[in-house]
């Protein structure tokens, strides 16, 4: 079996009777405790070192690494700046959009929609050009 | 979104790890129906990142324990549950999912020897076929 259909038939099994909400706000909270965890082995700081720079309980830094925590994006910003980790928007749109503003074409920035969108996206304006 | 784009959002960060074809089943009949499911896997998820991205270093941290013969212990541990998954790593350092069980010796010191022996038969069979025997 190929590798990531190995690792898929785990997900799947694991999460059959889920909705896909519930799948990905558990994944989601996994995927950020797990980097929080790695990210702080990786700086070779303990949990009650983490926990005092953020001003927490050791229990709390304990409960994120666990995946057991909402996280409010206040929190996120705040374990982001103290573990030096890059932080992206975490919703963007699924396909680009066209708006009509009057009788012109609005095109949102490629950036909008994450590092996908850069190899499909078919520029039209030149968002950096002045006008004249 | 469907639950596939969802699952292939997540596979992004844990594609680099292999399981046996035994262990989906054994660790499925672990948790189906036990009411824990999305929590497991929410840790499990974290986990898999944390090996995924520290190897063999995982061990720094409690939740990853060395075992002997080269297999180690990931602790899966929640109000509701104690689970823990035998694995190991393939000599092109790809980590491995061999074994699951329920952890039920409490506060005393996890006995692994009855599942020391499949984890090793299985971890056999998949340098078998990843790494021709080695």
């Amino acid at each position: 079996m190929e590798n990531k259909e190995n690792m898929m038939s785990l997900l799947d099994a694991v999460t059959t009777d889920f909705t896909p909400e519930e799948i990905l706000l558990s994944g989601l909270q996994g995927i950020i405790a797990g980097t929080i965890s790695m990210r702080r082995q990786q700086l070779g700081m303990s949990q009650k070192e983490l926990a005092k720079k953020l001003n927490v309980r050791q229990s709390l830094v304990s409960r994120w690494e666990n995946a057991e925590t909402n996280f409010t994006l206040e929190t996120l910003v705040r374990i982001a700046s103290a573990l030096d980790l890059k932080m992206q928007p975490p919703i963007v749109p699924q396909t680009p959009q066209v708006y009509s503003v009057g009788n012109s074409n609005v095109y949102p920035h490629p950036a909008a929609f994450g590092s996908w969108a850069s190899a499909s996206y078919k520029p039209v304006p030149d968002y950096d050009a002045k006008e004249n | 979104m469907n639950k596939a784009d969802v699952l292939a959002l997540l596979l992004q960060y844990l594609s680099d790890i292999l399981c046996h074809n035994d262990f989906v089943p054994e660790l499925i009949s672990l948790i189906a129906g036990s009411g824990y499911e999305l929590k497991f896997f929410g840790m499990l998820n974290a986990r898999l990142l944390v090996l995924s991205s520290l190897g063999v270093q995982a061990t720094v941290t409690k939740e990853f324990e060395p075992l002997t013969d080269g297999l180690y212990s990931m602790h899966l541990a929640g109000r509701d549950f104690n689970i823990r998954i035998i694995y190991a790593f393939l000599q092109n350092r790809q980590p491995v999912l061999l074994s699951a069980f329920h952890e039920r010796e409490g506060k005393k010191k996890t006995d692994y020897s009855s599942y020391i022996p499949v984890a090793k038969n299985r971890l056999l069979q998949m340098r078998k076929e990843n790494d021709n025997g080695k």
